[in-house]
């Protein structure tokens, strides 16, 4: 399946997507947080295959099962994955595109969707009426280069909605996991494809977050204006970045020099109350 | 040319009368539409400029946060501190050229080519690929003008295109620029989206039978 005219497309595979329709290439969030990096991280990103890592497997099949799309949960009848015979399991159903899990590793996947969809926002947000996996295809107007989104859930009025599991989904937590994830660029970029698919803004992105351990508690976090901002200003750098690196071909590093370290403020914060 | 008049000043009630009654405005551009506080601060500039209120609403633009004018502006600025500013644009060249009142001698000298443009990253983006003259000219003017006469600028030193907004020919930030935020997402407005109230009773009514969402 090839793209070639911007939008947004409601039924593209997820493997389809993540193997870029575009026959041009696009540009994904993804790979913006990883030219944030560096573009040598990008590079490395690009050359190596998916490596589907166990701790992979938890978020998928909640987000499987909330959402009602996207890759099929396979409950195998193992205790662990050290036999032969489990992981030979185990690699047939990833193959097959199934996320495998162990009898014991679904049942906090089962609670984790049961505290979703009990939740007196997420649960009518995700019950209600809107898209599932919806992808954007767009071409960046500063650039001409074309980018990719994929909206875990698009409500009618417009709002984008991205569900995460997270160790803790409290404000306070899940602010730092933004800044150190790159959410914000997220955000940002989310926003920019769906507005030049559609010629509209939408009306907003929200994070809803469901706790991998019980009680499994489910947040429902929006990022500030200025925060909005400081996204899309990573996110300009990122595409900006990237138009460079493919026209020069050059995907640098960091620079050779000898780097001067500063105490950061809270080292020296607690530095001076021990002295107290 | 923007043309500049020496403004008295005025109090802060009559300011914020002044930045009430013009709220409403639809004419407005859209940063300041239905926002006293953004009126009340572009009159503070335009106080602490000398300038007519209502050439501060067209020329100074707030790009995320930060304060910023058309070029234009800053040549109206320069010349009516004494300075004299000159610009040229041949082809893919502009030069700008200022020299103080208080120092006829020297004459500050700025040139944007669009290889300077190319290696800024500039270069092939939206308006500097149609208008590449006029982007030439603006940004040798700014240039020249920070160099050499920084203080008429009082704060307000950077392009909007500088600043990273997205202008139109004239240097006009458009008006989806990034300084034009959404509100926050209220809970009843995600619960509107997804709850079906009756429509004779109003009554929020919860279809899939198994949410329990109290009525707003």
């Amino acid at each position: 399946m090839n793209i070639t005219s911007p939008g947004l497309y409601p039924d593209i595979p997820e493997p389809t997507y993540h193997a870029d329709p575009v026959p041009a290439g696009s540009f994904s969030s993804t790979m913006a947080k990883q030219i944030l990096k560096s573009p040598a991280h990008l590079r490395h990103y690009l050359d190596s295959p998916r490596v589907e890592k166990a701790a992979f497997d938890f978020g998928h099949a909640v987000h499987a099962e909330v959402l009602g799309v996207g890759l099929e949960v396979e409950v195998m009848a193992f205790d662990s994955w050290r036999t032969k015979a489990a992981q030979t399991a185990r690699d047939e159903a990833r193959a097959a595109g199934l996320v495998p899990l162990l009898e014991h590793e679904y049942e906090p996947v089962r609670r984790a969707v049961e505290a979703v969809r009990a939740h007196p926002i997420a649960g009518p947000l995700f019950a209600g009426a809107g898209l599932a996996e919806q992808s954007a295809f767009a071409v960046d107007p500063d650039t001409g280069l074309w980018l990719r989104a994929r909206f875990d859930w698009t409500t009618p009025g417009s709002i984008l909605v991205d569900l995460k599991t997270a160790n803790d989904g409290a404000p306070q937590a899940f602010r730092r996991v933004v800044g150190d994830l790159g959410y914000d660029v997220q955000d940002a970029f989310y926003r920019h494809a769906y507005e030049l698919a559609t010629g509209e803004r939408p009306r907003g992105f929200i994070f809803v977050t469901v706790e991998k351990a019980a009680p499994h508690l489910v947040d429902v976090h929006e990022l500030d204006a200025d925060w909005q901002a400081l996204g899309r200003q990573k996110m300009r750098r990122a595409i900006d970045t990237y138009k460079r690196c493919l026209d020069t071909g050059e995907w640098p590093g960091r620079p050779a020099r000898v780097n001067t370290l500063s105490a950061p403020l809270w080292l020296i914060d607690q530095e001076e109350e021990a002295d107290d | 040319m923007t043309d500049l008049v020496q403004h008295t000043g005025s109090t802060v009630a009559e300011k914020i009368e002044w930045a009430k009654a013009m709220a409403p405005a639809g004419l407005l551009p859209k940063a300041y539409q239905q926002n006293p506080g953004n009126l009340f601060l572009a009159a503070e500039y335009a106080d602490a400029l000398g300038i007519e209120r209502i050439n501060a609403l067209t020329s100074i633009h707030v790009i995320e946060g930060k304060p910023s004018m058309s070029a234009d502006l800053m040549v109206a600025l320069a010349r009516r501190a004494g300075h004299k500013v000159r610009v040229e644009v041949k082809g893919e060249a502009a030069r700008a050229t200022l020299i103080r009142a208080d120092d006829p001698e020297f004459s500050y000298e700025v040139v944007w080519t669009m290889d300077r443009a190319r290696g800024a990253g500039l270069a092939g983006k939206g308006v500097w690929k149609s208008y590449p003259q006029a982007m030439l000219r603006s940004r040798a003017l700014s240039e020249v003008i920070r160099m050499g006469a920084s203080e008429v600028l009082i704060g307000g030193i950077y392009t909007p295109e500088e600043l990273g907004a997205k202008v139109d020919p004239t240097g006009q930030p458009f008006e989806a620029s990034p300084i034009t935020e959404s509100a926050p997402i209220t809970v009843e407005e995600i619960l509107a989206e997804v709850i079906d109230a009756d429509p004779t009773t109003g009554e929020v009514t919860d279809e899939a039978g198994v949410l329990d969402v109290p009525a707003q």
